[in-house]
């Protein structure tokens, strides 16, 4: 650049020319252009840093919304599903115990303690254990032996009272009882384990079902040659033969 | 500038609100949640009143029932209702012990007394099941010479 005035060469940084001492007007543009620039630098720094902040506590605040969201959903799922879960939990409890299981229910076997198997096997859902699967028939007749044998002692003991039910209606719940007491003893027909229907299980089996057979001749008064193909019956004819026996005995 | 920094706040306030909203919704969801689990164990518990009321009405083997069930369902610790069980079971070998007799099986009439004894023995509360027991004695193996 040169000097308006005498037209000797300027450097950038000189005011003044050193030779005329004019005003260097094009330096001075120049220094007030770089302040701007620096000014603006400055301010585009601080707008720059201010918006990064914002995005970064923005940012942490839309990162916690969306975690209490998705937790909530996942809750949410969770307690519809509960049930689910809570039969996942159990069903797994069951596999990690399920030797002491089997001993148990060997023993209530063997000790005829019928309602407990029964009703650790509706509690526990023990048929879904591979291993515990062959207890099923067995638990499931001791199911309705334990039925069948609350029923009889209510309608033969007058010392326990009937409650809400009828002589009738309990003669119907005896029924339908002894009914699905023998299709849980029957041998197998397709998809059932015969496993379950042998060995112990089928003495077992048999005890209760001699059993229900001396209650019904013994406590309910029907007579030893009636009794002769009393699994044979129906439904309804097993509940008017108990029926007749204790209404005779009255 | 003044309004600006205003507006900023607000979202910031609109935004903790609304994190204490989702936390206080989680917090009941969670509650929910575990209190259905529970529940799901609770399914089968019977209380003390089920039993004794049970008891009074001589429902020995609805007893019997219960309290496998409150066994199965891990209740032992809740209540201990095992003397109800104990005569529940009393009553169940009585009624074997009579019926075995009756059939001429005296051998299986006699295991069941055996039982009868074991039973009465589990029972300390004889002002509550003493006469009871007695009374279940006499309806079952009067006559049997057991």
């Amino acid at each position: 650049m040169n000097c308006r005035q005498c037209g000797a060469h300027l450097r950038i940084r000189d005011r003044f020319c050193p030779y005329c001492g004019a005003e260097n007007l094009d330096a001075r543009k120049h220094q007030e252009e770089m302040e701007r620039y620096e000014k603006e630098f400055r301010r585009t720094k601080s707008r720059v840093l201010k918006r990064s902040r914002q995005f970064q506590g923005y940012t942490l605040i839309l990162i916690l919304i969306a975690v209490f969201a998705v937790c909530n959903v996942a809750v949410l799922l969770a307690e519809k599903n509960s049930y689910r879960i809570a039969e996942w939990m159990e069903n797994s409890e069951v596999n990690r115990k399920q030797d002491t299981y089997r001993e148990l229910l060997q023993v209530c076997e063997s000790e005829g303690q019928y309602e407990r198997m029964a009703e650790l096997n509706l509690r526990l859902n023990l048929y879904q254990n591979e291993t515990l699967r062959e207890f099923q028939p067995v638990t499931e007749a001791a199911y309705y032996f334990a039925e069948a044998y609350a029923c009889l002692m209510k309608l033969t003991d007058e010392h326990m009272e009937y409650g809400y039910e009828t002589e009738s209606d309990l003669l119907k719940r005896l029924g339908s009882r002894l009914e699905q007491f023998q299709e849980a003893v029957s041998p197998p027909t397709y998809a059932r384990t015969e496993k379950g229907y042998e060995g112990t299980h089928r003495e077992a089996m048999e005890d209760m079902k001699e059993k229900l057979e001396l209650l019904i001749k013994t406590c309910a008064g029907v007579p030893e040659e009636e009794m002769e193909g009393f699994w044979s019956l129906s439904e309804h004819q097993r509940s008017v033969l108990i029926g007749r026996g204790l209404n005779a005995d009255e | 500038m003044s309004s600006r920094r205003k507006k900023k706040m607000g979202v910031q306030q609109w935004s903790i609100l609304l994190i204490a909203v989702l936390a206080v919704i989680l917090a009941v969801n969670l509650l929910n949640f575990f209190s259905s689990l529970a529940s799901y164990r609770r399914t089968y518990g019977y209380d003390f009143a089920s039993f004794d009321e049970c008891y009074r009405r001589g429902e020995y083997p609805e007893i019997l029932r219960m309290y496998e069930k409150n066994l199965a369902g891990d209740r032992k610790t809740v209540y201990d209702v095992s003397e109800y069980a104990a005569a529940a079971a009393f009553y169940r070998e009585a009624v074997y012990c009579r019926m075995y007799w009756e059939d001429g099986q005296t051998d299986k009439a006699e295991q069941a007394r055996q039982k009868m004894k074991e039973y009465r023995d589990q029972i300390t509360d004889q002002k509550r099941f003493g006469a009871e027991l007695e009374r279940i004695e006499t309806q079952f193996l009067d006559g049997t010479g057991l």
